[in-house]
């Protein structure tokens, strides 16, 4: 059975460039256009048996949707699954991140944590997103969806494949992507696919 | 971006038989020629313009890159060190013969540990190796795809991103799927895409 992590579709703030976090700002025509791509290829890929579970941010959720609208099987919100909280770094773009924090922006790009005051440490989203993703591969018998976001898709898929948090080593996947994984007997997670997009999705 | 695509070739008759080629030079299967043209202009669509093709010397690997080469209108360029990992006495056994030959040995490598056996590559060593080759074809800014095979690519993909090279967690690489990775800006490397296909 194979494990799969979505990132949402677009929303005017990633057009924009601007940091959500937990802001919840939902899909733009492009994002919904590559929700319903994500859906129509992962529906075709998934087995009948199938686990839909999703951040419940509206840009996650909505992707979740239109999965859930082509099976029906219903999407469970797991608030583990949100996307890690940026604080005073939420709804500032990339130069203003720079202007105000030239530091702490390029020590975050090369080690993940800027150690900035408000910012969600990635040790506590790497321990709720692994915690939620292996609980609901225990829950599920078939395969597993699970939509959630950029900054929390990197550093659990990251650490569920065995690599230490101090260093980026996944890159970011882009908005409708997703990642394919298997969870062995010995409960070892395999990194089967990354940043996957069908040809026709839209970016 | 300074960004390598990690390409594996196209199938060959031993790989449909599941036997091992490691150093042997198998080529294409007739319709590893079509599987590898379509690779190609999706990478090229994806990922061009492309500043160079550099081809592990194994036939399978230069009738895959040929095909890339053509899409991205540059001449396909040898490299010993992305040649595949000798798999020594195993060569031309699949893996159903090997079990039962080589038991302890089979064990052994489904654990991801090198089998004991006579002129075996091992993990560490062509790691290190491709690794190398990796990182000397590299141009800065630019993309430059390799050439390659599975255990091979694998490996490489390890040393790059500083993970031993016993790990177990990077999955199989199909026929013709390729691996992105992109340098960041301490040199470091990151896995942008893993596994990817044409269709």
């Amino acid at each position: 059975v194979r494990t799969f992590v979505v990132r949402h579709g677009r929303t005017a703030w990633n057009a924009a460039g601007r940091l959500q976090g937990g802001t919840d700002i939902s899909l733009d025509d492009v994002g919904v256009a590559q929700a319903h791509g994500a859906a129509q290829a992962l529906g075709g890929i998934v087995a009948a048996d199938v686990t839909i579970v999703s951040s419940p941010l509206v840009r996650a959720a909505d992707t979740a949707s239109a999965l859930n609208s082509l099976l029906g099987t219903g999407v469970h919100l797991d608030e583990r699954l949100r996307e890690r909280s940026y604080g005073p770094w939420e709804g500032l773009s990339s130069d203003e991140r720079r202007h105000g924090w030239p530091d702490a922006v390029e020590r975050w790009k090369v080690t993940g944590d800027p150690g900035v005051e408000g910012i969600e440490s990635q040790t506590e989203v790497i321990e709720r997103m692994g915690l939620a993703i292996n609980e609901w591969r225990d829950r599920a018998s078939g395969d597993l969806v699970v939509f959630t976001h950029g900054g929390a898709a990197r550093a659990s898929v990251q650490s569920l494949i065995g690599l230490p948090p101090e260093r980026r080593v996944m890159g970011l996947l882009g908005n409708g992507a997703w990642v394919r994984m298997h969870r062995r007997a010995d409960r070892v997670w395999v990194l089967d696919q990354f940043n996957v997009t069908p040809a026709s999705t839209p970016t | 971006m300074t960004t390598l695509i990690l390409w594996r070739h196209a199938p060959t008759g031993y790989n449909l038989e599941q036997r091992l080629q490691g150093s042997l030079d198998i080529p294409l299967v007739p319709h590893g020629r079509a599987a590898a043209r379509a690779a190609a202009e999706r990478i090229g669509a994806l990922y061009g313009p492309i500043a160079a093709v550099v081809s592990s010397p194994l036939t399978r690997a230069k009738q895959s890159a040929v095909e890339l080469g053509a899409v991205a209108r540059v001449d396909v360029v040898e490299q010993p060190g992305l040649t595949q990992r000798p798999y020594g006495e195993w060569e031309g056994l699949t893996w159903n013969e090997i079990q039962q030959r080589w038991p302890q040995e089979y064990d052994r490598r489904m654990q991801g540990l090198d089998p004991r056996i006579e002129g075996w590559g091992e993990s560490a060593q062509v790691a290190e190796r491709v690794g190398a080759a990796l990182r000397s074809i590299a141009l800065s800014g630019q993309t430059v795809v390799a050439v390659s095979h599975g255990s091979a690519l694998t490996l490489g993909v390890a040393d790059l991103v500083g993970m031993g090279p016993s790990a177990v967690t990077l999955g199989h690489l199909p026929h013709a799927a390729w691996n992105v990775l992109r340098q960041g800006s301490q040199g470091d490397w990151r896995i942008d895409g893993y596994a990817l296909q044409a269709d």
